[in-house]
């Protein structure tokens, strides 16, 4: 289904600005459940969980599909899952059956600069990716020292949402300013802090799989074009200038596969590991995408850098991606932290 | 892809522990460096109590002295035994590569004793293939085989082989015809090391340590029944050979990685700072545990692979070529972060690994057993599919090469 050519045809309409998403892939996949994977049949989904997103995710990666299936089932609604409450069910089935679409807001994602006063909130954050299409913005902030998860519906007088210009257009960003907007608190303190969490390394999971199939499909595009291209009275990828990027490519999205792999099992399973288990993923998988994603706009010569090329587009979701959650940067430094604390307890 | 055991292989892994726990401290606690005769004898009584326990040639069928399991069993061995630093280095190149082409291509009259001979660490073996001319491109050897009567008479030079002076066989691949060409005309053969005529140069190697070496070859006398293989297909019984190449299943090499890197900079400054909180350290600690918990977990795909009964294709050369290139970069900024004693030997008990011996042996480990160039190509090529370059020497006879 994702291969067919309308999937392209619509991603270039959001591309060029025409629409938020694309509507009719999304309508199809929802039809198949996708949005609906990890939510309970009794709130309208369809069972099933983490392995399952992942799956979704990788496919959709690699053929750079313009859908909020990240924002809105990754991060939304399983920050709403974790740490929703039951007041936010009523959501559940219209964001299970993909009618209604969902955005992230945290620390980590966007800039927060609100005031949270008796239930309403006034204020910006920015950027969003999706906000644009959703209906309920899921917001994680640090009220003080303290974790507070909330939701704000999006359709009220006191939201206003312009949009932004994002690196990727396929992925639209935009800002939102809260003038004494009603808001819904979902959880404070430790209960919130463990909501974003969770939300945030299933949405580093889900995410490492888009770049794994984005990698992939990138190494494709770039061998095939290697073995059909001619310079100098042969194809360019018997030259070792080529051979070997792309062989280093491969080790790289390689060794991204098995850390995505666990990374799956580690959120599937929820342990005192996954975060470690996931930081890695997260860092290898963006730097394989990025790797994978320059090398072909460069292995392409002037034609990958055409609009109408398909190479800008994985050059520019990888860079979407390895920013939407914090940089590598930040994860890696996790990573370390992680590490030197279990360094600590073991001598 | 699986992350734990099978029943069956749980209850191995079991009985290795418990075993290797209760034998491996009484062998050997010398770690490395230490002389080599007294780490040859050590290896030479490990060997024989595995043999005498049952430990050795796990996959190896039963009449030439194994024990006939799965290859997975070997994996799961080589995981525990590993833990001890044991030597047992001085047989891989024998047990691993040059028996499995012995039985592959010998009678059993002949392949058996050898087998266990070699099983039970009583002779060592070595591989007798690279040239002064020959590494990368392993069919451009020169040395020569002409046949006289029921023997061979080899004339040429072996180099950068590893245990040649205490070994007490070789596997050898020599030129036995040069008007056809270079891949048709070798032939593949087994050696008794103290046959006459063989001369073997130890070399002083960048470490100043000497674990290889040249070997020269003056009008030796090879009996016909030494031949593996037809005259003319060494090149087939070569690329068998590689294929027998035990699999790497170890997590990367025995040099500091990591938890050494994050030991050094919990305890050193580095630009007067703690060095753990300085974020060029951080990056490249993080990227190491990223490559090596990738590679971990490239050979728990592989590990499945084999559990299932499926040989690990070529994608799996990779593991290679990430870990010898980490063990010069993570040895290399260690040094940097000691500062100005970087500049001196290290033998601190605070380091479990000599920085400064990884640091040499790094450059050995991207060139040894496929250089990082040959690795490339064969991801490139066999896992990709692009096109090799374009060559001369496959067509044309090998005396017409200009090599």
């Amino acid at each position: 289904m994702l291969t067919d050519p309308a999937v392209r045809r619509e991603g270039r309409l959001v591309l060029g600005g025409e629409r938020e998403f694309a509507h009719d892939v999304w309508r199809q996949l929802c039809e198949l459940g996708v949005a609906g994977i990890g939510i309970s049949e009794e709130d309208g989904g369809v069972g099933l969980g983490i392995l399952e997103l992942c799956v979704v995710a990788e496919e959709l990666g690699r053929e750079i599909v313009a859908v909020p299936f990240l924002t809105s089932r990754a991060l939304a609604v399983q920050a709403l899952l974790e740490g929703g409450g039951a007041h936010v069910r009523i959501w559940l089935p219209a964001l299970a059956a993909g009618t209604m679409v969902a955005c992230y807001a945290s620390p980590r994602t966007s800039v927060i600069s609100v005031d949270l006063r008796d239930e309403r909130i006034s204020g910006q954050v920015m950027p969003i990716i999706d906000a644009g299409a959703a209906r309920v913005l899921v917001l994680a902030i640090k009220d003080g020292d303290q974790d507070r998860l909330i939701a704000v519906d999006l359709e009220q007088v006191g939201v206003r949402r312009d949009r932004l210009d994002s690196i990727d257009p396929t992925r639209p960003a935009s800002r939102i300013e809260f003038s004494e907007a009603t808001m819904v608190p979902l959880c404070d303190g430790r209960a919130a802090a463990i909501a974003i969490l969770r939300a945030e390394l299933v949405g580093a999971t889900i995410a490492a799989f888009e770049q794994l199939g984005g990698a992939d499909r990138a190494l494709e595009l770039a061998t095939e074009y290697a073995l059909t291209r001619r310079t100098f009275g042969r194809p360019i990828g018997s030259y070792q200038a080529i051979k070997h990027k792309l062989a280093q490519i491969h080790v790289s999205r390689t060794l991204a596969r098995g850390h995505a792999y666990h990374a799956a099992w580690a959120a599937d399973l929820n342990g005192d590991e996954a975060e470690r288990i996931i930081a890695g993923a997260r860092v290898a998988c963006s730097e394989a995408f990025a790797l994978a994603s320059q090398e072909t706009i460069h292995v392409h010569g002037g034609t990958g850098f055409t609009w109408e090329s398909d190479c800008h587009l994985y050059y520019r979701r990888a860079r979407l991606l390895a920013l939407c959650l914090g940089s590598v940067h930040c994860w890696r430094d996790r990573l370390v932290t992680l590490l030197a604390d279990d360094a600590g307890e073991a001598y | 892809m699986d992350f734990d055991d099978s029943p069956e292989e749980a209850a191995f892994r079991t009985r290795a522990k418990l075993w290797l726990n209760a034998h491996a401290e009484s062998i050997w606690s010398g770690g490395h460096g230490s002389d080599e005769d007294l780490r040859l004898r050590a290896a030479k009584s490990w060997q024989a109590l595995k043999a005498d326990a049952g430990f050795a040639g796990l996959s190896w069928p039963t009449e030439m002295g194994g024990q006939g399991l799965p290859p997975i069993f070997e994996v799961i061995w080589a995981q525990e035994e590993q833990r001890f630093q044991l030597p047992t280095g001085v047989f891989e190149i024998g047990l691993g590569m040059c028996l499995p082409a012995v039985t592959h291509y010998a009678p059993a009259e002949i392949a058996a004793p050898l087998a266990l001979a070699a099983l039970r660490g009583d002779e060592i073996w070595c591989q007798l293939f690279s040239e002064p001319s020959a590494g990368s491109d392993v069919a451009a050897i020169r040395t020569r085989a002409v046949r006289d009567g029921a023997d061979w008479v080899v004339n040429g030079q072996k180099v950068w082989t590893s245990g040649a002076h205490f070994s007490d066989f070789g596997l050898l691949i020599a030129r036995t015809d040069t008007s056809v060409p270079k891949h048709r005309g070798m032939t593949m053969f087994f050696i008794d090391m103290r046959t006459p005529g063989i001369e073997v140069a130890p070399l002083r190697q960048a470490t100043d340590d000497y674990e290889f070496n040249e070997v020269f070859f003056t009008d030796v006398r090879v009996p016909d029944a030494n031949r593996l293989g037809r005259v003319g297909e060494g090149w087939s019984a070569v690329l068998t050979t590689l294929m027998f190449e035990r699999l790497a299943v170890a997590d990367g090499y025995p040099f500091p990685d990591v938890a050494e890197a994050l030991t050094l900079a919990n305890g050193v400054d580095f630009l007067s700072a703690p060095a753990i909180t300085d974020g060029r350290v951080r990056e490249r600690i993080a990227d190491w545990w990223i490559n090596s918990q990738g590679l971990r977990l490239l050979n728990f795909r592989a590990v499945t692979e084999l559990s299932h009964g499926r040989t690990p294709g070529p994608e799996f050369s990779i593991a290679k070529l990430v870990a010898a290139r980490q063990v010069q970069q993570v040895a290399s900024f260690m040094m940097d972060m000691l500062g100005p004693q970087g500049m001196l030997n290290t033998h601190s008990p605070d380091v479990p690994n000599d920085i400064t011996r990884a640091w040499l042996w790094g450059a050995a480990a991207r060139i040894a057993g496929g250089s990082d160039e040959i690795l490339l190509n064969v991801i490139g090529e066999r896992v990709l599919g692009l096109p090799p370059e374009p060559r001369v020497d496959k067509t044309d006879p090998f005396d017409q090469l200009s090599i």
